[in-house]
């Protein structure tokens, strides 16, 4: 019942969005002086900086530069074309859309459920268990590569010696040195470093399902997957959006874990596209920060694109 | 606000300078005088004393100086910024400055040291602010190049050569200081820092344990090939240890150059045929010698990088690491306070010795920078952390930081490793002088052609040697690719260069009148030398 | 031992235990909690090992395995740690740093998300496509920009500048959640505020501690951001080392040619309790608050 209302609700909504902007949504008068002087602080730093690094890097990208120099070496698209043409870039660029794709498709259920779990008010130890599942996310990142490097290790590792000791495996498995397994290994150290996170994000959106919603779903006789399925699902849905958005973003960003449990290793298997970047920039002389920027450059805008395509045919195959 | 002040400040500041500037001149002047006399050491102290003191009473106690004379204009109290990324040296920095200001009271030395990485990414925008610190450490791009490429970025000054003794480049062995390398017009730039016979990659560390596990002498280490290889068979059936540790990824060249030195070269590139020569059949009978290791579990099992496999060996999980002279250092930080280390030359093949590791002038570290407002005090610095029996010479050997060129390391070296790690450098003779394509070719240094072909893919022979080795793959197509396509860059790079103008060619890259790879290029030869065809025909 | 307890004490255990099961949350708990419990064991073993391995030699911790607690417990570390890092010297630099950025953080994003949530207006769209996009491009050479602006605002070598850089970098994330938020909250409210002749400002004083959990979440993360952040406080105080954060201390383990990691694990040890207190006191915010401002 309440279910229904609160989908009629958005639905209307949402409607009412597309032919005109809600009453209490319009601005008057000289609330427009409000709302832009709202704005503004982030806006001005969110320019300095973060929009104007992203414009000085596409202007790098022109370049052929070492970031020492004066910027005045302009190769045009040359360092697109080279970058086009390096199949190293394309690996990172495969591997960084696995990790993200893998990694999100991952932590992105089991952080929902625990953060559904760690806000039911019947819990024993909430405090105590929220810490626990949140503790990995405070360790560097150098650390966390360092401590699964040791336990993952063949030779002496802590996950090994269970496994072959539980007579699962008869050889200890090279997860980091295995081709087939490194990239899987990285994905799931970096669900449990990153996993606390998401499960705040959850947990902050949760908080937006009115009690009463679950209480009348209660007096239906609903059960707790009814009640996640047809309360708290669709109530969260706008939130949820971005946190899945961001989710798949930051895991775009891979580069820590890899840095310090691979090094873009066996070979160059677990090269992902951040990591390419920092060893062109800045790894190995001479530094190559127009070479790098062109990557960048290319491989936001192939994503971006990606995105904003399959989000246009989904909006179309919805209509 | 913030703006005033400081520009309030700089008007101090220059005000200040102008003030000081008369006497300094003075001092210069005085210094030189008494260097003339060659009464180096301990007339410095005095000179600084004299000079201070010379117009009121000809008494040479320092202690009385701050009471009787307005310090700024007197005295200059100069504070020189010095960085590297020696981080383990930071608590003998700090005693290296309280012994310079000793010596010379009115300059404060802040030495201050970063992460290698945050160092090579801030110093450059040090130089935009103008902030860069007085005396900086730099290698570049090419080691060989770096004082030309940091000249080339404004970056340095050269030393001022009034203030240093007429003794200072008999220091170094002959032919520490060559133009273009670390002299400009008779201006000394640098300085060869750590020596290049010993310094660097190449040796072979031995847990003695181990042997001893095993039933081997600990004191007989594998002198050959074949050697190593049942050495390594009698370790892995009589103990639970690996035998080797190797680290992989670039971290792979810890291995790989005292292997590849002892067959052809450590270098990726041929400089007899001047070509890259992964593909080479003796690069790729080192690889498949290593590979045999891999194959037959004789090696520690994992990707691992340098920090684990040398744990590894310090733990007692394997045997033998190969690694650079600083390796001693780096166990004893390891806190295994009965590990019983051996230092050996690494074995060769069985016919014998048939190649040997690039030796170049790549050790020249330290700058003055251009922006420095205490050139003199800078070379001052210098000229003081450069004598053979100084504090920092003795105290920097005696601490087993490293080796160096101005100084006897014999005399003041004290840790066991490191005098073993000495010994068997100039025992072996591992290095040896390559031929410089900027020495036959000055254009060379203008040149891209090397820098291009290996941005193809950075450290692409050692990656892929090991994803090769972690998983048993064959290696020689890869190899022939890699050599390929570098190669073909390389030239196609020369060949555009040279019609563009420079005189430029493989000729410049490829000695073939260095017949013995194992024997230092003779530079007399760089007279035979064939030049490339001046009118850049491709 | 069963045998000895009477049956008057055995029925009276069931009965207790019947107690407990009859309620059907406590058969939850029993389940759901012991589920928590060993998993969390398994989850946090990585995490505790950091911690016992800042107690170990150097070669103890590489050597280890799975063991957890130290053969002697070695305290050496720490106080190399303290020295090394120079954590006394920056310690209230990183406080400053920390807190002042974060409040920064709140302050702004909370009043963007605000603005975008709530109204439409000319330029919303733009503001939010131009946010979701930037998102996807890896910077690859941030830091030049960044220091060649501040350098350019006179703020080099100044906690301004490193508070503003810190605060200036990530928002966006933060702007999409508070968005999110304030466009969720039901019409009504505003609508019952408007009557109520609440001003634009007065209503988003009424309006922002419904977004508790959200202010949690900003608070969390940007603390823990601007505590371990160390690019930052390290380029911009480049010519006065003194204005450096622990986080760059850290890095003092990183020597030429080798790493100190016991020493780092203490460090570690040692920079994360803040961090973790602060998580331990926000994680309250996240109860559910709301449904009582609605029913208003």
């Amino acid at each position: 019942m309440t279910t229904i209302s609160a989908a009629q609700k958005r639905n209307s909504r949402r409607a009412k969005k597309k032919t005109a902007v809600p009453y209490s949504k319009q601005v008057r008068g000289k609330d427009y002086f409000w709302v832009y002087l709202f704005l503004t602080p982030f806006v001005v730093l969110y320019l300095g900086f973060t929009i104007w690094p992203l414009f000085a890097t596409v202007i790098y990208s022109f370049f052929e530069w070492d970031g020492i120099k004066p910027l005045e070496d302009f190769v045009g698209l040359e360092n697109f074309v080279t970058i086009a043409k390096d199949p190293l870039f394309w690996l990172s660029f495969r591997n960084t859309l696995v990790f993200a794709l893998v990694n999100t498709a991952v932590k992105i259920p089991l952080s929902l459920l625990m953060a559904i779990l760690l806000t039911r008010k019947w819990l024993w130890g909430k405090r105590f268990f929220r810490t626990v599942y949140f503790a990995p996310l405070v360790i560097p990142v150098a650390m966390a590569g360092l401590i699964f490097s040791l336990l993952l290790h063949p030779a002496n590792g802590a996950v090994n010696d269970m496994l072959v000791s539980a007579g699962l495996v008869a050889k200890p498995i090279d997860f980091l040195g295995d081709e087939r397994l490194a990239l899987l290994s990285l994905i799931l150290v970096s669900v449990w470093q990153i996993f606390g996170q998401y499960m705040i994000y959850w947990m902050a959106a949760l908080q937006n399902v009115p009690e009463d919603l679950y209480e009348a779903a209660e007096l239906d006789g609903a059960n707790e997957w009814a009640k996640l399925i047809y309360v708290t699902l669709p109530v969260i849905k706008p939130v949820a959006v971005v946190i899945v958005f961001l989710a798949f973003v930051n895991a775009l960003r891979v580069f820590g874990l890899v840095v310090t449990m691979t090094g873009g290793g066996p070979g160059f298997q677990t090269y992902v596209v951040p990591y390419f970047i920092y060893t062109q920039a800045l790894v190995d002389f001479p530094f190559r920060y127009g070479y790098a920027s062109a990557a960048a450059v290319l491989f936001g805008a192939t994503v971006l694109l990606a995105v904003m395509l399959q989000g246009h045919f989904v909006r179309r195959s919805g209509e | 606000m913030l703006q005033k002040k400081s520009l309030l400040g700089l008007l101090f500041v220059l005000l200040v300078t102008a003030v000081a500037c008369q006497p300094q001149t003075v001092e210069v002047e005085v210094t030189r005088v008494v260097t003339e006399t060659e009464q180096v050491e301990v007339t410095r102290v005095v000179t600084e004393t004299i000079e201070v003191e010379g117009e009121m009473v000809e008494v040479t106690r320092v202690v009385e100086v701050p009471v009787e004379v307005p310090a700024e204009a007197e005295m200059e109290p100069v504070t020189l910024k010095i960085m590297n990324w020696s981080q383990e040296q930071a608590d003998f920095y700090d005693q290296v400055a309280v012994e310079f200001q000793k010596e010379y009271p009115n300059i404060t030395i802040e030495w201050d040291t970063l992460e290698q990485g945050q160092y090579r990414e801030t110093l450059p925008l040090m130089f935009q602010s103008g902030d860069s610190p007085d005396i900086f450490f730099w290698l570049g791009a090419d080691r060989v190049l770096t004082m030309a490429e940091l000249l080339d970025q404004n970056w340095i000054a050269p030393m001022d050569t009034n203030v240093l003794p007429d003794d200072f480049y008999d220091r170094w062995p002959d032919g520490s200081f060559l133009e273009g390398i670390n002299v400009v017009n008779s201006l000394p730039y640098s300085f060869p820092f750590n020596d290049n016979v010993v310094w660097g990659p190449g040796y072979m560390y031995t847990n003695k344990d181990v042997f001893r596990a095993a039933g081997l002498d600990p004191d007989t280490p594998p002198a050959t090939w074949s050697e190593l290889r049942t050495v390594c068979e009698t370790i892995v059936a009589n103990t639970d240890a690996y035998c080797l540790s190797v680290p992989l990824g670039n971290d792979l060249q810890r291995t790989w150059y005292p292997l590849a030195g002892m067959n052809f070269t450590d270098s990726f590139f041929d400089y007899q045929q001047g070509r890259f020569d992964i593909d080479d059949e003796r690069q790729m009978e080192t690889f498949s010698y290593l590979q045999g290791f891999f194959n037959d579990e004789l090696v520690v099992p994992g990707n691992n990088d340098k920090n684990f496999a040398r744990q590894a060996m310090a733990n007692g999980q394997a045997a033998i690491y190969f690694g650079g002279a600083w390796m001693p250092g780096v166990f004893a930080g390891y806190e295994v306070p009965d590990l019983d280390l051996g230092v050996f030359a690494p074995p060769v093949p069985d016919d014998g010795r048939s190649g040997s590791l690039r030796q170049s002038f790549s050790e020249n570290k330290y700058y003055i920078s251009a922006q420095s407002d205490h050139r003199t005090e800078a070379t001052q610095f210098l000229e003081w952390m450069t004598r053979p029996d100084g504090f920092f010479a003795t105290e920097y050997l005696a601490q087993g930081f490293g080796t160096l060129p101005f100084s006897d390391m014999e005399k003041y070296v004290a840790d066991e490793g490191m005098l073993q790690v000495i010994d068997v450098a100039k025992t072996n003779g591992l290095r040896v002088a390559y031929p410089e394509p900027v020495v036959a070719c000055p254009d060379a240094a203008s040149s891209s052609a090397m820098k291009n072909a290996n941005n193809l893919t950075k450290n692409w022979e050692f990656v892929a040697m090991s994803e090769a080795l972690l998983n048993g793959e064959d290696f020689s197509g890869t190899a022939a690719e890699i050599a390929a396509a570098k190669n073909e860059e390389f030239l196609n790079t020369l060949t555009e260069e040279a019609a563009a103008g420079l005189n430029i060619g493989v000729e410049c890259f490829a000695f073939p009148e260095w017949e013995d790879i194992t024997q230092p290029y003779d530079s007399a030869l760089y007279d035979t030398h064939q030049m490339p065809a001046a009118d850049g025909e491709g | 031992m069963v045998h000895s307890l009477s049956v008057n004490q055995l029925q009276r255990i069931e009965a207790f235990v019947n107690k407990i099961l009859r309620n059907r949350y406590n058969r939850y708990n029993l389940i759901a909690a012991g589920l928590l419990l060993i998993i969390g064991f398994i989850w946090i073993y990585p995490f505790l090992w950091v911690l016992f391995a800042s107690f170990k030699t150097s070669s103890e911790m590489f050597s280890a395995g799975a063991k957890l607690l130290p053969e002697t417990w070695d305290f050496e570390n720490f106080s190399r740690a303290w020295t090394k890092a120079n954590f006394s010297a920056y310690f209230l630099n990183t406080v400053l740093y920390a807190v002042s950025a974060t409040a920064i953080e709140l302050v702004k994003s909370s009043m963007c998300g605000y603005a975008l949530g709530r109204y439409r207006f000319p330029g919303r769209n733009l503001i939010l496509g131009l946010i979701t996009a930037t998102l996807f491009i890896p910077i690859a050479a941030i830091i030049l920009p960044q220091f060649q602006l501040v350098r350019s605002l006179g703020l080099l070598n100044t906690r301004a500048g490193v508070i503003l850089a810190l605060s200036g970098g990530a928002g966006a994330l933060y702007v999409l959640l508070f968005t999110g938020f304030f466009q969720t909250l039901p019409d009504e409210l505003f609508e019952s505020a408007r009557l109520d002749g609440a001003s634009f400002f007065q209503t988003f004083r009424l309006m922002l501690p419904l977004s508790k959990p959200i202010i949690a979440t900003v608070v969390i993360f940007q603390f823990m951001r601007t505590w371990n952040e160390f690019n930052i406080p390290l380029v911009f105080t480049l010519g006065r080392p003194e204005l450096r954060n622990m986080a760059v201390g850290m890095y003092a383990f990183r020597g030429e040619f080798s790493v100190d990691w016991t020493g780092f694990a203490a460090g570690t040890a040692i920079s994360i309790i803040p961090v973790l207190l602060v998580f331990f006191i926000f994680q309250g915010y996240f109860v559910r608050g709301l449904s009582g401002a609605v029913k208003q």
